[in-house]
């Protein structure tokens, strides 16, 4: 494959060890490569960037270190919003200072996404001997820095499903689409992918808000829309596919666990402003309220925002034993950063509907102690996932994003589609919802025919990731 | 790496709306502010016709005149584009690297310089 290569250079006025020092320490004056967090610098771990968009507006990404020459060489994977390779080579000068070269690799793929993604062209590159598959995720904006994986599991699927002779006889292109966790790019993005000729499905792992906006899209085109994260969401047509977590499901089985565990009566729900955590918000106070406890105060704040004060201060005046906490992406890992260096962590226990392994790979310390119940957490101890996770890491490499729920939901769902599309004869809609009927994947996650989901497993972040503590049945369909 | 068209791509890339923008109008091959206007919730008539403004000094698209109307179109080979903005974006976290340097060194600097006029 073809490959663009950048190389820039500058001359500094320090040393290679003292910019090799400075390298990860947040300080946002050192420009967004060396001014980026980063908590140590082994390999496999995380960078947090912070790009400047222009307009002193900022969006975040992430980066993973992948090679380290103390004071002479950083090698990074830069995993979102976009994918590449970044060498930074240190060499000292005779004058006491550093010659920084950095040499960027971006492969052609990625090249065409972004065009695509800028708005420059379609995905004209499809070839009509391909089955094109599109997948619609969030790889910048508030949700973008949990993306890669997302893509690396849908990426998995796809070479899983070719290397088993394709889709009758045709290799599967994985098409992937950018919502920017904002519904109106999600809906251009759509747009985009329901012009790709032959497209056969869209997979989509994104918030509900982008859902509203765009499965009827799905509907106007007839392309069937699989829809993975956890979610309330309706699925009010056959073309319309639902994968997730029921939000209702994970509260009725977790909630009274964590009561039973803390002995408390008092609740205080939070999230981001819009329609899913509003409805976790609805679900959790029906949940509560049944097993007799008291929801003592309710605060939602904008995506994107950075003032969680208030809602930290309600919840420590109001004196409350657990949160339910329902912020999606950077606003979940800012807000639980801040939240327990206030020190209320130690008072209180957290049920957070979204935290996964790639969450809490973000949170660090500040998550220890939250709880949640997904159908996929990656320590889940089968001879499936086992094998799950060494296929994924020999793809990838160890230096990779953790798997999390939510990227193993998107390659299940792509099995799913693969295998009902076999048992029903064909890529059209008619052969694929047929074929869901009656069949289904085996994969890590305990699910039945056409992907419903069978158990959760209730996980508690530790300092390590995350433990599961217990399987819960779901039982029945949910109400 | 830093002349001014790749500063201009960068800016003009850097928004998300805009970005939509250049999609809608790839989508359609040619749109008037109008038509623009008319698929966006939540952006006025004069919003977009700033946007179009921005994208058009950056080369992304250019303008049509017939009659009352301009019509919009791309202009840009999608790679160029692309390849320009990403390095704008490498380059500019070095160039400001670079400044926090000599900054630092200015700093020092003048420090010791104030410590020669304390002891003088």
């Amino acid at each position: 494959m073809a490959e663009l290569v950048l190389r820039s250079e500058a001359r500094l006025e320090a040393g290679p060890s003292e910019l090799f020092a400075l390298f990860g320490s947040g300080d946002p004056s050192l420009g967004w490569l060396f001014g980026s967090e980063a908590d140590a610098l082994r390999p496999g771990a995380l960078v947090r960037l912070t790009l400047p968009i222009g307009e002193g507006a900022r969006a975040p990404g992430t980066a993973r270190v992948q090679r380290c020459m103390p004071g002479r060489r950083i090698d990074l994977v830069h995993e979102t919003p976009w994918a590449g390779r970044v060498v930074c080579q240190l060499d000292a000068l005779p004058d006491g200072g550093t010659r920084l070269r950095i040499r960027v690799t971006i492969d052609d793929r990625e090249l065409v996404r972004l065009g695509a993604d800028f708005g420059l062209h379609s995905w004209a590159d499809v070839e009509d001997w391909e089955v094109p598959l599109g997948l619609l995720t969030s790889l910048s904006g508030s949700a973008g820095i949990l993306g890669r994986s997302t893509v690396n599991c849908a990426q998995l699927a796809v070479d899983e499903i070719n290397a088993d002779g394709g889709m009758l006889g045709r290799d599967v292109r994985l098409v992937v689409a950018d919502d920017a966790t904002d519904p109106g790019i999600g809906v251009i993005a759509m747009s985009r992918l329901c012009g790709v000729p032959g497209l056969a499905a869209v997979v989509g792992m994104h918030s509900s808000a982008t859902y509203a906006a765009t499965s009827p899209m799905a509907v106007a085109n007839a392309i069937p829309y699989l829809y993975t994260p956890t979610s309330e969401a309706a699925a009010p047509h056959p073309l319309l596919v639902r994968f997730g977590e029921r939000p209702l499901d994970q509260l009725h089985r977790a909630l009274p666990l964590m009561a039973e565990a803390t002995g408390g009566t008092r609740w205080f729900l939070t999230g981001n402003d819009y329609s899913w955590p509003r409805a976790i918000g609805a679900s959790a106070r029906e949940v509560i309220e049944r097993m007799g406890g008291t929801v003592t105060g309710e605060g939602y704040v904008p995506l994107g925002t950075q003032e969680f004060a208030p809602v930290i201060a309600a919840i420590g005046e109001r004196g409350t034993d657990h949160i339910v906490s329902s912020f999606v992406g950077q606003d979940h890992v800012r807000f639980e950063s801040e939240f327990s260096a206030s020190g209320l962590r130690g008072t209180t226990r957290t049920f957070a509907p979204l935290m996964d392994d790639a969450v809490v790979e973000h949170l660090g310390p500040s998550g220890v102690g939250i709880w949640n119940a997904l159908g996929y957490f990656a320590a889940m101890d089968t001879a499936e996932n086992h094998e799950f996770l060494r296929r994924y890491e020999a793809r990838f490499g160890r230096c990779s994003p953790p798997v999390s729920a939510a990227a193993e939901g998107v390659y299940e769902a792509i099995h799913t589609w693969a295998s009902a599309c076999r048992s029903g004869g064909g890529i059209e809609p008619s052969a694929f919802l047929g074929g869901l009927r009656t069949s289904g994947f085996r994969g890590p996650r305990r699910c039945g025919r056409g992907g419903t989901l069978e158990s959760l497993l209730l996980g508690e972040a530790t300092p390590s990731g995350i433990k599961v503590l217990d399987e819960l049945p779901v039982a029945g369909p949910s109400p | 790496m830093t002349d001014p068209t790749s500063d201009a791509t960068f800016s003009a890339l850097a928004d998300q709306t805009r970005r939509a923008i250049l999609g809608l109008i790839g989508e359609h091959g040619e749109l008037t502010v109008g038509e623009i206007a008319s698929r966006f919730d939540g952006v006025g008539r004069t919003a977009v016709s700033s946007h179009l403004r921005i994208l058009r000094l950056a080369g992304l698209i250019t303008e049509r005149r017939d009659g009352r109307y301009r019509h919009y179109s791309l202009t840009s080979t999608p790679a160029d584009t692309v390849v320009a903005f990403l390095a704008s974006v490498y380059q500019n976290s070095l160039d400001q690297l670079s400044a926090a340097m000599t900054e630092a060194v200015a700093a020092a600097g003048n420090t010791v310089q104030q410590d020669d006029e304390l002891s003088a």
